[in-house]
């Protein structure tokens, strides 16, 4: 477990996330999806790739198709046309445990349910592993505790969830995530509602997963984040992708201007550009 | 076992063998008293004598053995009152607070609200509905506490619940709000149905409002032998869900993530929950508080978890509607109190002082 160097600025993505995802094994794959609700179409051929060990950042204006992609992904809304593999097997051939093995989702807005203790939730990530009738193994303890300390929700462990921060709790959630032990970590906007330090230490937590070897894949609302945040970015407008490629390709001013249809200013910076919107 | 490692690991374990065994302790007690009280008080070492002598003496019976001849004839008028009036009476009490217990417990985890209670898809209508217009076309069919009445509540119950479920599913889904507006709407057109042969039957209509309001006066060994493997399928319906009922507690959306198959799961527990509710309808009418009450003071004192909360809520039900049943019959001696009337009187006052102590804390 590579423990990352300081507490007061995010380790810099791409310096050793992308060496380490060029020779890591592709964990997801999007072909040509296509994918809405009844009668509205709201993906109109999605092509993405995510590497173990990269963090691959998902932005557009709202309704551009995000949560509908983490939908998809996840199983939960089926596929049009075109075709998705997790972890090198088609979608379609993943039941929901196997899926749920490979992949795991930090839901947006995540509720945690009154009365349950800290250490009781992580344990729910162990969900897919745990056969009927049967309690938890060894080794899923072992994920547990591993998850817990990752987040640093261990010493939380007997803590009514009812009790916890806002920090915390998004904490508790990421913990569950990783107690499935995913190759794919899907993170619906982890960092809606948070102050600047538990965002930062939320993210912290994700290159760390990223650093392990999983494949990230984080929708963010919050540009700025995101551009700190991720080795690629995929810009997303109305369900296709108008651009992807490393941060500074993504974040260039005509480009979020035509997507988000409002003037941006974009200021560089050494750690990554920084998009302010013209008010 | 699993628990006993899983403690040794240090994450947050609550142990269910614990209060289970002191919850059963409790029961057993609880059940020794029931049966001594009576016109006719019997000590508890007496009752329990008493009950000894009955298990033996079908367990002679089934093997085909002569039965043992007791001598003492106080003894023998004992034996009677306890094993062939007293406890078939409570171990119906039991088994029928023990399901609608259950079924209010899974009923409160599929739908994520501690209101729900096992009549919320028209269980009670529906077996409502059915007993009374057997009971209108009279006869050996209809009587009060026959046979008749008690197979018409539970193919009632069961098929309005169906009927509901058959609604509101869309697709291979079952929306948890339609299922619920579903279950009102035909709840209560069953109850103006029943209101309307209550009205229409003058003679009939004090047994059908006894029936209405819940007795467990006509209980008897075969009964209860009828009972017992529907709760028993149903108890294991709701354990072996149990887990899923957890995670279910996230969200439907956070449980499908984890691998939970959320529309089979709803469903399955849908039709455990109405399994056993139908089952302690169709025997005792319809007792209404214990599913309600039962489930969520056993949430309150032993946390969430439906590992823990399934068999806890089976036992606890179970001790309750003993209790009541006792107050039941005992109150007003020689008559009878309706023994859904006991439950509401007791168990409200009790929930409303577990909620406020639970906010106050």
């Amino acid at each position: 477990m590579t423990r990352l160097a300081g507490s007061g600025a995010m380790a810099a993505p791409g310096s050793s996330g992308a060496l380490l995802a060029a020779a890591a094994p592709e964990v997801l794959r999007l072909e040509g999806v296509h994918a809405g609700y009844g009668a509205r179409p709201v993906l109109h051929g999605i092509d993405l790739q995510l590497r173990g060990g990269e963090v691959l950042g998902v932005i557009g204006p709202n309704g551009a198709g995000k949560s509908t992609l983490v939908h998809v992904i996840s199983k939960v809304l089926a596929v049009r046309s075109g075709s998705v593999w997790v972890d090198g097997a088609p979608l379609g051939s993943l039941g929901r445990r196997a899926l749920a093995r490979r992949l795991a989702v930090m839901p947006q807005a995540a509720t945690l349910p009154e009365g349950f203790l800290v250490g009781e939730v992580v344990r729910m990530g162990r969900t897919p592993f745990v056969r009927a009738w049967r309690g938890p193994s060894a080794e899923d303890e072992a994920e547990v505790e591993r998850a817990m300390r990752q987040t640093g929700v261990w010493g939380l462990a007997e803590r009514p969830v009812e009790q916890l921060s806002g920090g915390e709790r998004q904490r508790v959630v990421l913990a569950r995530a990783l107690a499935q032990r995913p190759r794919v970590l899907v993170l619906d906007e982890p960092t809606s509602h948070l102050d600047l330090r538990y965002q930062a230490e939320l993210l912290r937590a994700a290159r760390q997963a990223a650093a392990d070897g999983v494949g990230v894949l984080l929708v963010l609302h919050d540009l700025n984040l995101a551009a700190r945040a991720c080795d690629r970015m995929l810009l997303l407008t109305d369900g296709r992708v108008v651009a992807a490629g490393t941060v500074r390709q993504v974040l260039v001013r005509s480009r979020l201007e035509r997507a988000y249809r409002t003037e941006v200013d974009v200021f560089d910076s050494p750690r990554g550009p920084t998009v302010v919107p013209r008010v | 076992m699993s628990v006993a490692r899983v403690a040794t690991v240090g994450v947050a374990v609550r142990r269910l063998t614990r209060p289970l065994a002191l919850s059963t302790l409790a029961l057993a007690l609880v059940v020794v008293l029931a049966a001594g009280i009576g016109s006719v008080r019997i000590g508890p070492a007496d009752v329990t004598a008493a009950t000894v002598r009955g298990i033996e003496a079908s367990v002679r019976a089934a093997l085909g053995l002569a039965p043992l001849v007791h001598v003492d004839a106080s003894q023998r008028v004992i034996d009677t009152i306890v094993w062939q009036i007293r406890l078939p009476r409570v171990a119906l009490a039991a088994l029928v607070g023990a399901a609608l217990a259950l079924a209010g417990a899974g009923f409160q985890g599929v739908f994520r609200n501690p209101l729900a209670d096992p009549y919320l898809l028209g269980a009670a209508s529906g077996a409502g509905f059915a007993a009374a217009l057997v009971m209108v076309a009279g006869g050996t069919l209809g009587a009060l506490g026959g046979l008749g009445v008690s197979a018409a509540a539970f193919v009632g119950a069961t098929l309005t619940v169906l009927a509901v479920v058959a609604l509101a599913r869309r697709g291979w889904t079952l929306p948890v709000v339609p299922l619920v507006l579903a279950g009102v709407v035909i709840g209560s057109c069953l109850a103006a149905g029943t209101s309307f042969v209550l009205l229409a039957s003058r003679e009939q209509a004090a047994g059908i409002l006894t029936w209405l309001l819940g007795s467990l006066a006509f209980a008897s060994w075969d009964r209860v032998g009828s009972l017992l493997p529907l709760v028993l399928v149903a108890g294991a319906g709701m354990l072996a869900a149990a887990r899923a009922l957890d995670v279910l507690q996230l969200g439907e959306l956070a449980a499908a993530h984890l691998g939970v198959s959320v529309e089979a799961l709803k469903l399955g527990v849908v039709l455990a929950g109405t399994l056993a509710t139908a089952a302690a309808v169709s025997v005792a009418g319809v007792i209404g508080f214990v599913g309600l009450v039962v489930p969520h003071a056993v949430r309150l004192a032993f946390g969430p978890d439906h590992r823990r909360l399934v068999p806890l809520a089976a036992v606890w039900g179970a001790l309750f509607m003993v209790l009541a049943d006792l107050v039941a019959r005992t109150v007003i001696a020689p008559a009878e109190l309706p023994v859904g009337v006991v439950t509401a009187l007791v168990g409200a006052p009790f929930f409303l002082v577990l909620l406020r102590r639970r906010s106050g804390a």
